[in-house]
Order: C-alpha cells, then structure tokens, then sequence
C-alpha cells in the first residue's frame, strides 16, 4: 500500500518535471490550436545533440568498462526486440478490425527505441541518483534494428498472404535484410549515436562534454518534450480514425513490454551485476516506441501499412504513457526490488 | 522549333523518391525535377504546414518529360506494377510540347 502511494505522488510530482510537464503543455498548445511552430531543423538538430551527449558518455565509460559485462545485456535487448514484435503479431493482429500488416508494424515501432524516451529517463535516474552504466546507451542499436527487420520480414509475408487469397498478383521486390539494416545504421538518429560513441571511445571528448553537450542536455531535452506533445496531440486525430484496438494496445504496451525487460535485468543483474539504474534503463528501452527514425524505416519496408495507425499508436499514446507511467513505474520497482 | 513530348508527373511520399528515381535512370531518363509539398489522400494525410517530425512522408511530385511515348509507357508501366500496387502514389502522362529537344 506504501509503495502504491509512493508511486502516486511520483507520477503526481513528474507532472511538475520539466519532462512530462513540457511534454503536456505541447498537447495543451496543441489542443488549443494554437500555431505555435518550431521549425523542424531544430528538433533535428537537438535529437543529434541529445544523442551525442548519450553517445560520447557511453563511449567515455566503455573505455573503462569490461565489454564481457555488456554482452549479456545485448543478447537480452536483441531478444526483447524480437519477442515485442511476436507478443504485437500474435495479440494485436487477432484484435477485430485490425489488419495484420497493420498490427506488425505497429508492434516494430514498439518494439523499436525511441531516442528521446530514453534521454528523459536517463534524466530521471540523474535526478533521483540513481546510478547506471553509461553504456546501456550502446544497447540501443541491439534492439532497434532486430525488431524493425523482424517487423518487416514479417509484414512482407503477412502481405503476401492478403494477396494469395486474392487472385490477383504482381512483382513483388525481395526482402533485403542486409539492407534495412544498413538504411537503419544510416540513419540519422542511430549514426549520431554511433558517431558520440566512437568519439567518446577514441578521442578525448570531455571538456566540450563537460562545457557543451552535458550542460545542454536538460534544456534541449524541455524543448523536445514540446515539440513531442505538439506532435503527439496532432498525431491523436489520425489514430481516431483506425480501430480503437490500437489506443488499448499502446496504453499497456509499453508497461508490458518494460515489465518483460526488468525481468531480463533481474537475471543479468544477478548473473552480471548489472546495475539497478541499468535494469530501468533497459526496462525503457523497451518501454519506449520510436517516433522519429523507426517510422520511415517501417514505411519504406511494408508500404501496406497504414501509417496512421502505427505512427499514430506510438506518438500520440505509447510515448506519452511510456514518459508518464513508464519511467517513475520502473524506477521505483527498482527501489524495492533491489 | 516545337516538338510533341511526353510529361510523367509521379506523385508520392518523399520515403519512396529514390526507388522511383532508379526506375527513371534505368528506363533512361535524362533528368527530373523534385517538387515537396503537402496535401490529402486516402492512404494518408499529408499536413504540409504543420509540424512533422518525420519529413520522409512529406508528398513530392517528381516530373520528367521525355520525347519517346514508348519510354513514357514503359515508365508509367513499371512504376504501376512495380510500386503503386500497395503504396501511395499516382501516375499520370500528358502531352506537352517542348523546345529545345536535346535536353530530353
């Protein structure tokens, strides 16, 4: 019963947080139609900002850190990845009214990460001091892109089927993993990622890390948040018009899949000495759905799916549930598990 | 000084430009022009002014003129059967004429 209130009046004070409380003031602007505009070559250049800063931390630390410690993890978040996107295929596409394309790639952006989800938690972890691996950043990839293939070798057989059932057939271009996966390191988001890593790795990055990309982070991270409740509360209109199913599945998905994550961190932990801030951490990329570098990804892969309804699942209800619920949910089972 | 030329103005989302781009290099193309805009369909909304965190499904509509309306058919065909089957995109030709014939 204590740790029930403790964790409500932690959601209550994560309102007043400049993650979450930005994040809603977004949706209200949004909801009151206001114009307010922030040019897309700022969110871009913040995203890359953002995860530099993860990036070149992660690579500072693993400089000192035994990278045996590491694999574990990763096989963890490559499984995790790939269980998102069976848990998506087998429970939302059985939902009525959803199309099984649909519902894979949905359960692909899910089970891909989100790079600003992850920023706000490691932010949370900082405040509450909590201690973590920086290198958890470096686990990303590891989840990411196994989910995005899985979801689009999937979709692609799923659409194949719709067509065998119709008489009526044309080309069809192969699937090429080798390919999505390329585009997906390409990308922008993942190569700012990779490109902090190895310049944390390989250079000496800390005093601009130390005058620049650390003191940024938490304002940049404020101004993300609105952009994302801007976005979020636009997105809400087009999910209106695909099945309600999808708003019930992004409402638990993220608490599900971060619940099946922790679980995972349990076990590295006790087999490792994976840290508790870690096992949140993973817990939330998991959570976490992706908004800005999973989407296009997904659409170029399965052309069938309707973007409204994945686009519209993760930005407008997964993330804020995941910012909201997810992060104070898993920091404190963090507390009293460990 | 006039000539008959054929003019392709492919519609769709910027996410399948260079697949489509491929296609017009293949079929021998000799150059495009690339407009971006925004606009609705019945795949999609395409908001052009609002803010997108995803540009890759802003609309662009790619144009090419060639001369040969074989090539153009050829073109229009592939796209159709290749692409536009089961995602967003529209296709149309019409007759244009055009001056200096060397470019195209």
């Amino acid at each position: 019963m204590e740790a029930l209130s403790g964790f409500i009046s932690l959601i209550l004070a994560g309102f007043q947080t400049p993650t979450l409380g930005f994040l809603l003031g977004g949706m209200f602007m949004a909801a009151m139609g206001s114009r307010l505009n922030i040019p897309d070559q700022v969110y871009k250049f913040i995203i890359f900002v953002l995860l530099m800063k993860i990036g070149l931390r992660g690579g500072m630390e693993i400089r000192n850190a035994n990278l045996a410690e590491l694999l574990l993890p990763a096989f963890f978040a490559v499984l995790i990845g790939v269980i998102i996107v069976f848990i998506g295929k087998i429970a939302l596409a059985r939902l009525p009214g959803i199309r099984p394309v649909d519902a894979i790639a949905t359960a692909g952006l899910f089970g891909a990460v989100s790079a600003s989800t992850f920023a706000a938690a490691m932010l949370h972890l900082d405040d509450v001091g909590m201690e973590y691996e920086a290198w958890v950043s470096a686990l990303y990839p590891f989840m990411d892109i196994p989910a995005l293939v899985l979801a689009i070798v999937l979709g692609r057989l799923a659409t194949q089927k719709e067509e065998l059932k119709s008489t009526h057939k044309h080309k069809r271009k192969e699937v090429n993993i080798r390919e999505i996966v390329i585009d997906s390191l390409q990308g922008s988001a993942l190569s700012a990622l990779i490109l902090g890593l190895l310049l944390g790795l390989l250079t000496k990055p800390e005093p601009v890390y130390e005058s620049f990309y650390n003191p940024m982070f938490r304002g940049f991270l404020s101004i993300l948040m609105i952009i994302m409740g801007i976005e979020a509360w636009q997105r809400l209109s087009e999910l209106r018009r695909v099945a309600h199913w999808y708003a019930v599945y992004a409402a638990i998905a993220p608490l599900l899949h971060g619940g099946i994550a922790f679980g995972f961190g349990i076990i590295a932990h006790h087999l490792t000495g994976f840290s508790p801030g870690g096992v949140v951490l993973l817990a939330i990329l998991a959570a976490s759905s992706s908004d800005i570098s999973g989407p296009p990804t997904l659409r170029a892969g399965i052309p069938s799916a309707n973007p409204s309804a994945f686009i519209g699942s993760s930005t407008s209800i997964g993330t804020p549930i995941c910012i909201a619920i997810g992060i104070p949910l898993f920091t404190e089972l963090a507390t009293i598990v460990f | 000084m006039k000539h008959h030329a054929t003019l392709i103005s492919i519609m769709t989302e910027k996410v399948f430009e260079e697949e489509i781009l491929e296609v017009l290099e293949q079929e021998g193309a000799k150059g495009y022009t690339i407009f971006e805009g925004g606009g609705n369909g019945s795949f999609h909304l395409h908001p052009a002014q609002h803010l997108s965190m995803v540009d890759e499904f802003r609309i662009v509509k790619i144009e090419v003129i060639v001369l040969d309306p074989n090539m153009a058919d050829r073109i229009a065909t592939r796209l159709m059967e290749e692409y536009f089957e089961d995602q967003p995109g529209i296709v149309s030709l019409s007759d244009v004429k055009v001056f200096r014939q060397q470019k195209f």
